[in-house]
């Protein structure tokens, strides 16, 4: 493969070795051809540490060529450490372009976000994975949930749902939530909020999921159903905020509450910065655009 | 109920000890019997002649050696020694009545429920089933603040007369009677003279073991003897 | 008991099953037939391979050699184990029941007791709550639990409350087949004797039949139509309960009765 030449010299073109950029790429294929079930691989010990998107990293090296541009984002979020050190990586390692631009990049990897911005045709996202099982909670042993997805066994799962609905009259599942693939697959959509749920169903992006720690690839192709479990007197519904994000406006977009002092001051911002931002330069603004924003960098430098 | 009859043939029971050796008790040898629908035959004979082994050969609680036991309703003919359990049970459901020495109590269930079961068994309505005991128990001079407490503790005189009632609920074709009045003062006793009657009248076959001689000069169309064997090693 | 459905077919037809564990016998050349609405006893001492046989008919073991058929309500007498295990799982779900020995086993112990009765709906597409919910509650009344207590763990409640939750577990889908594991095994002779009336009457009223395997000669008279006594892993002696209780045949069973205690 030629290199590009930004490439940091003694790397292998994103980090991975041919042969497991291979095998990765067949898990992926048998992936695709079978949405939602979870494909084993060999996922190799990365530069950073399992929990720091290292299944994630991993698909992304196995799709990623020199032509691609790469977008990485953490809780929607381009400007925080793990998406900054992934996306800095991978222009080490494979000198790519990046960008924060959800339309630009042919690549986003997410740590529990989808982009507001609608993805399009051609586009791919990568989701880092926890955890891959989604019946792991109720059923420790992988033989058998192995089994229950090969029969299709997955009542067990409604249990959950029950289960917030005796106890809190309504489901208050709120993220992770387990999602039904092609009307067969029992799948974890990993832990992006149920806000996002609806985003997956039929979308035109390929969505790829990788789970280091626990060595599992899987997919779902462009559109591909995707529906959320639920009960036909408790249908499935996402978040609300009876406020708009405190920066552009925002009505439409999932928020994040961040406290701003000791007395109970709060303000809800867009999570998805490069949505928020975009807004803000089309001149929308929200109720206190000044003061929020030096906030929320602040919130960010913090975490860094 | 005239298509109904009883016919014994031939019919032997011992029991083996295995636990000494495999002895050998022989009880009933070459017993025969036929009983008709109207009659109520009274077994007699010393202590241990066999009489109660009788009884539960033909309610297939002993397992007879050989002979037969065919009981004929309407037409139906099966043999008791050999039928199948189902057969067997069906045959308790429906036709063969057993009021025995004893009550063996179901823990907790109280005396009115023990006394509707057999009607329960029948899907007779719960309502119906429990009215028809109350009445029977009331019959029997059970006194009604007995009816919701399980028999267990009662006196044996009150048990006899709850398995009594338990075996006159349901107008069975055959009934078998072991020793229904033997712990029952006069008054209770000739309630039960009635009931044997009535369900005579109405067509029972009755084959019954009395050991009181004026109930049985009462109730008894015939007097059928069995006879003690020798105990052969 | 009630009536004994008059149908012409048994429900489980077991013919010469055999399960060795490598050069152990676990049962033998065991035959019998199992008719709609009859409750069968297995009795026999620890080992005598009474377990292996019941795990065999459930189809948690695959005997060596014999063949266990089922009445299935699609087509008939099928040999379990020429099914799918999709098939197979599929009947446990819908036809059968398995009541185990320890409450453990057979509940989830970190959900509600509502929900694992209502599990049991789900697993067979039940998807409306409000009717999950009200059949949870119905069967936890019919084993006499205290419903304003089903939204609690499993592990809050006594061995007999937990016992009870099983058994409602188990006829959430009006099963036509329940296994049972001494029922009443670990609990006090009060709250068995209980339990006991309760399964009786159950059973009873809703025409299941069961296969119920226990060492309690008392708990076997008390429930089942008709026993099977094993030894050594293999049957000595079955027939009408009463009989094989108060006329035992075979050595074994002569010892056995003779040795139960007297109160």
């Amino acid at each position: 493969m030629p290199q590009p030449s930004s490439l940091k010299a003694g790397y292998n073109f994103a980090y991975l070795d041919e042969q497991t950029k291979r095998m990765i790429r067949r898990a992926i294929l048998k992936a695709v051809a079978i949405p939602g079930y979870q494909v084993p691989f060999g996922s190799r010990e990365m530069p950073l540490p399992y929990g720091w998107g290292t299944g994630g990293i991993q698909v992304t090296a196995g799709i990623i060529g020199p032509d691609d541009t790469l977008k990485v984002i953490d809780q929607g979020a381009d400007d925080t450490t793990n998406a900054v050190s992934i996306r800095r990586f991978f222009a080490n390692t494979a000198g790519v372009a990046t960008t924060e631009q959800t339309e630009d990049a042919t690549i986003i990897q997410t740590r529990h976000r989808i982009p507001e911005t609608p993805l399009q045709a051609g586009q791919i996202l990568v989701y880092q994975v926890p955890i891959p099982e989604p019946l792991r909670w109720l059923e420790p042993r992988e033989t058998e949930t192995r089994k229950m997805h090969a029969l299709q066994e997955y009542g067990i799962m409604y249990v959950r749902l029950y289960e917030d609905i005796s106890r809190y009259g309504h489901i208050s599942t709120a993220y992770d939530y387990p999602v039904m693939v092609n009307g067969r697959y029992l799948m974890r959509p990993s832990p992006i909020p149920k806000f996002d749920n609806p985003k997956m169903d039929r979308n035109p992006a390929l969505q790829l999921f990788g789970a280091g720690r626990e060595k599992r690839i899987y997919a779902v192709p462009p559109y591909t159903s995707v529906k959320s479990l639920d009960f036909k007197d408790y249908p499935f519904q996402v978040q609300k905020w009876d406020d708009c994000c405190t920066l552009c406006g925002a009505d439409d977009s999932f928020l994040d509450e961040i406290i701003t002092d000791d007395a109970g001051g709060r303000m809800f911002v867009c999570s998805d910065s490069d949505y928020c931002a975009k807004r803000r330069d089309a001149g929308h603004s929200g109720p206190n655009p000044g003061e929020a924003a030096t906030k929320k960098i602040g919130e960010a430098g913090d975490a860094a | 109920m005239n298509d109904f009859s009883l016919n014994i043939e031939n019919l032997s029971k011992s029991f083996t000890i295995h636990a000494q050796g495999g002895l050998r008790l022989p009880v009933l040898k070459s017993f025969d019997l036929d009983v008709a629908s109207g009659e109520c035959i009274a077994l007699v004979g010393p202590s241990g002649a066999g009489k109660s082994t009788l009884l539960r050969c033909i309610y297939a609680n002993y397992l007879a050696d050989s002979g037969r036991i065919a009981l004929n309703n309407h037409g139906e003919v099966v043999d008791i020694r050999t039928a199948a359990p189902r057969e067997v049970l069906k045959l308790r459901q429906h036709v063969i009545g057993y009021v025995s020495q004893f009550l063996r109590v179901i823990p907790r269930v109280p005396t009115v429920q023990v006394v509707a079961e057999p009607l329960r068994d029948r899907n007779i309505p719960a309502d119906e089933a429990t009215a028809r005991a109350e009445k029977l128990l009331a019959r029997l001079n059970v006194p009604e603040k007995l009816w919701q407490i399980p028999p267990a503790t009662f006196s044996g005189g009150e048990q006899q007369r709850v398995n009594i009632a338990r075996g006159f609920i349901y107008d069975f074709p055959l009934l078998l009677l072991d020793e229904p009045t033997a712990s029952l003062d006069r008054a209770n006793g000739s309630v039960v003279i009635e009931l044997i009657n009535e369900a005579r009248e109405r067509g029972a076959a009755i084959i019954g073991i009395f050991h009181d001689e004026d109930v049985r000069a009462e109730v008894a169309t015939r007097l059928v003897e069995v006879q003690p064997l020798q105990a052969a090693a | 008991m009630t009536a004994l459905m008059d149908q012409d077919q048994p429900l489980l037809r077991v013919s010469s099953v055999t399960k060795y564990y490598d050069l152990m016998i676990g049962c033998r050349n065991v035959s019998f037939d199992l008719w709609p609405g009859e409750v069968l006893g297995i009795v026999g001492e620890s080992g005598s391979g009474k377990s292996t046989l019941l795990n065999c008919l459930s189809t948690r073991l695959e005997p060596n050699s014999g063949a266990i058929e089922y009445n299935t309500r699609a087509s008939g007498l099928v040999d379990l184990f020429t099914m799918s295990e999709a098939e197979r799982r599929m009947l446990m779900r819908t036809d059968w029941g398995f009541v185990h020995q320890n409450p453990r086993d057979g509940l989830r112990m970190g959900v509600s007791a509502g929900a694992n009765i209502g599990e049991r709906m789900m697993a067979v597409g039940a998807r409306v709550y409000g009717d999950i919910r009200e059949s949870a509650a119905h069967w936890l009344g019919r084993v006499e639990f205290d419903i304003d207590r089903m939204d609690h763990l499993p592990s809050t409640f006594s061995g007999g409350m937990q016992q009870r939750v099983q058994i409602a577990r188990n006829l959430a889908v009006n099963p036509r087949l329940i296994f049972m594991d001494e029922p009443t095994g670990g609990l006090d002779v009060s709250v068995q004797a209980r339990l006991l009336d309760l399964l009786r009457e159950l059973v009873g009223d809703l025409g299941l039949s069961a296969i119920v395997v226990t060492h309690d000669l008392a708990v076997a008279r008390l429930l089942s139509h008709r026993l099977m006594v094993m030894r050594n892993g293999e049957v000595v002696e079955s027939g009408l309960t009463d009989q094989v209780l108060d006329d035992p045949q075979h050595p074994y069973t002569q010892l056995l009765v003779s040795s139960i205690l007297q109160v």
